[in-house]
C-alpha cells in the first residue's frame, strides 16, 4: 500500500532558507545544504524547495540544487520563477526530480500542457495559492495579492486536463500561523481531483498531521514550521502516526 | 566501471550522486563506443516511452545496448526499466528494446481517470534476486510513474507492489534487471540495491 507522505517545504531567499506567516514576515531558518543533510539523515519522505527571491533567479536555485543533491537521496521538488521549458530542464539537470510551477500556468495554461508532454505528467506539480475571500476559497496570484478569475474547482479540473501530475496547495490563511490545517479545504480539494495533493499551511504538531491524514485519501502533508521551530523530526512524526494506525513509511 | 546511459531523458545527476555515495566509479555513456569501457550499464529515464526510444534511435544506440545486454549486466530504472519491454503504449505504440518480453501500458483504464503512482510503497519479492540481497522483505521504495510493465512471463517478475492492484515493481532475465521505483531516491535501501547491482559478478 502507498504510504502517506510528510513533506517539508523549504522557502529559499538570498541563499538562505526562510519561513513566513501568511506569505510575509519571513524569518531566517538556516542554510540550505545543512538542512537537506539533516532531513536526508531522518529518512524524510520527500522535500520541496521553492525559490521566493524577488528576482526569481533560476541560476541561484540551480547552484544550490547541484550542491545539495549530493546529500539528497530522497525525492526533491524545485520551483519558484519557472518561466520556460529550458528552466525546467535546468532544474532537473541540477538534481530536481519534479518541478512545481505556479504563476506561469496562471498566465498561460498551455505551458502546463507543453511541460507535461515534454517531461511527463508525473514530473509536473501545479502550485496553487488559496485564500478564503468573501466566504469562498479562491485561487490567488502575485504572492496572494490578486484574485484569479477562475474558481478553485474549475482551475484544478482544467489543470488535470492539461497534464498536471500533482497539486501543491498552499493555504495562505493558515501559512505559518500554526493553527492546524484547514481540514474542510483539504477535503474539498480532494473532492475535485483524484491526483495526488500536497496540502500545506498551518501544521503545528503531529496531531495536525494525524487529523489531515485521517480525513483524506491522496493528500500528503506539507509542513515547515512544525520541523524548523521545535525539536520535532520526521522520524518522530512517523512513529507518532504509526502508533495511530496511519500508514506511513516504516524506516 | 559503471556506465550511466545519457540519452537526454533522465535525471543523471541523482544517479551519479548515488554511485558516488556508494563509492562506485562511473561515467556517462553518450555514444556507442563508450559502452566498450563499461562493465555494467544503468539506464535511467523519466518522460515518455515513445520519446525515450526516439532519442535512443537518433543516437543509434538501440542495437549496441542489445548487444551489450547479451554479455554484461544492465539495470533499467523507471522509464529505463519500461523500455526493456517489447513495446509500450505511451503516446503511441512503440517498439522497445525487447530484452524482457512484455508491454508497458497505462495504470488507468480510461483517460478520464488519470492518476499516477507517486510516493513510497513496499514491495514483495517473488524471487531471490541478486539485486535484493540483504534487503529486508516489504522494504519501501519511491515510485513515480503512470505507466507500468506487464510481463509476458511471471518468471521475469522479481517483485511486485500493490497500488489499486498488483503491479510489477521489478523485472529480471539473466543479467538484465529493471526496477520501476527509484533506488537513487530511496534512501539507504535504494543505495543498497544499487550497491548490489554494482557488485554482481558474471
Amino acid at each position: 500500500m502507498l504510504k502517506k507522505r510528510i513533506i517539508p517545504t523549504f522557502l529559499f531567499r538570498n541563499n538562505r532558507l526562510v519561513k513566513g506567516v501568511n506569505f510575509s514576515n519571513y524569518r531566517d531558518i538556516g542554510e540550505p545544504k545543512s538542512n537537506i543533510k539533516i532531513f536526508n539523515s531522518q529518512n524524510t519522505d520527500e522535500i520541496i524547495f521553492i525559490n521566493i527571491d524577488k528576482k526569481k533567479n533560476i541560476d541561484s536555485l540551480c547552484a544550490i540544487l547541484k550542491d545539495a543533491s549530493k546529500y539528497c537521496f530522497m525525492p526533491l521538488t524545485a520551483g519558484g520563477g519557472i518561466r520556460s521549458l529550458s528552466d525546467i530542464k535546468r532544474l532537473l539537470v541540477s538534481g530536481a526530480d519534479k518541478v512545481s510551477i505556479n504563476s506561469k500556468i496562471l498566465e498561460d495554461i498551455n505551458f502546463l500542457k507543453k511541460s507535461s508532454t515534454e517531461f511527463g505528467c508525473q514530473c509536473i506539480i501545479v502550485g496553487i495559492d488559496v485564500k478564503k475571500i468573501n466566504g469562498k476559497y479562491r485561487v490567488m496570484k502575485n504572492y496572494g495579492k490578486t484574485i484569479y478569475k477562475t474558481s478553485l474547482e474549475d482551475y484544478i479540473k482544467i489543470c488535470k486536463d492539461y497534464g498536471a501530475g500533482e497539486f501543491f496547495i498552499n493555504n495562505i490563511d493558515r501559512d505559518g500561523t500554526r493553527n492546524g490545517y484547514n481540514l474542510n479545504l483539504a477535503k474539498k480539494i480532494e473532492s475535485f481531483t483524484d491526483l495526488p495533493i500536497i496540502f500545506t499551511g498551518g501544521a503545528n504538531n503531529f496531531n495536525d498531521l494525524y487529523q489531515l491524514f485521517n480525513c483524506t485519501k491522496n493528500t500528503a502533508a506539507g509542513c515547515m514550521s512544525l520541523f524548523c521551530f521545535g525539536d520535532n523530526s520526521p522520524i518522530r512524526a512517523r512513529s507518532y502516526l504509526r502508533n495511530r494506525n496511519i500508514n506511513v513509511k516504516q524506516k | 566501471m559503471i556506465g550511466i546511459l545519457d540519452y537526454g531523458a533522465g535525471n543523471i545527476r541523482s544517479l551519479r550522486n548515488a554511485l558516488l555515495k556508494i563509492k562506485q566509479k562511473n561515467f556517462i555513456v553518450k555514444v556507442k563506443k563508450d559502452l566498450d569501457k563499461c562493465s555494467k550499464l544503468i539506464i535511467p529515464g523519466v518522460g515518455s516511452y515513445f520519446r525515450a526510444i526516439t532519442k535512443l534511435k537518433k543516437k543509434k544506440l538501440i542495437h549496441s545496448i542489445k548487444e551489450f545486454a547479451k554479455k554484461k549486466p544492465v539495470l533499467g530504472i523507471c522509464l529505463g526499466m519500461q523500455i526493456l519491454s517489447k513495446f509500450g503504449f505511451e503516446e503511441k505504440k512503440t517498439n522497445g528494446l525487447n530484452l524482457i518480453d512484455g508491454k508497458v501500458i497505462s495504470l488507468y483504464p480510461h483517460p478520464s481517470e488519470r492518476f499516477s503512482h507517486v510516493g513510497w510503497n513496499e514491495i514483495q519479492f517473488k524471487t531471490n534476486s541478486k539485486i535484493f540481497k540483504n534487503i529486508k522483505k516489504s522494504s519501501e521504495f519511491y515510485f513515480l510513474h503512470s505507466f507500468h510493465f506487464v510481463a509476458k512471463s511471471k518468471k521475469n517478475v522479481s517483485s511486485y507492489a500493490i497500488f489499486k492492484k498488483k503491479i510489477v515493481s521489478s523485472v529480471e532475465k539473466g543479467y538484465i534487471y529493471g526496477v520501476q521505483f527509484h533506488p537513487e531516491k530511496s534512501h539507504e535501501t535504494g543505495l543498497k540495491l544499487l550497491d548490489n547491482f554494482c557488485k554482481i559478478k558474471c
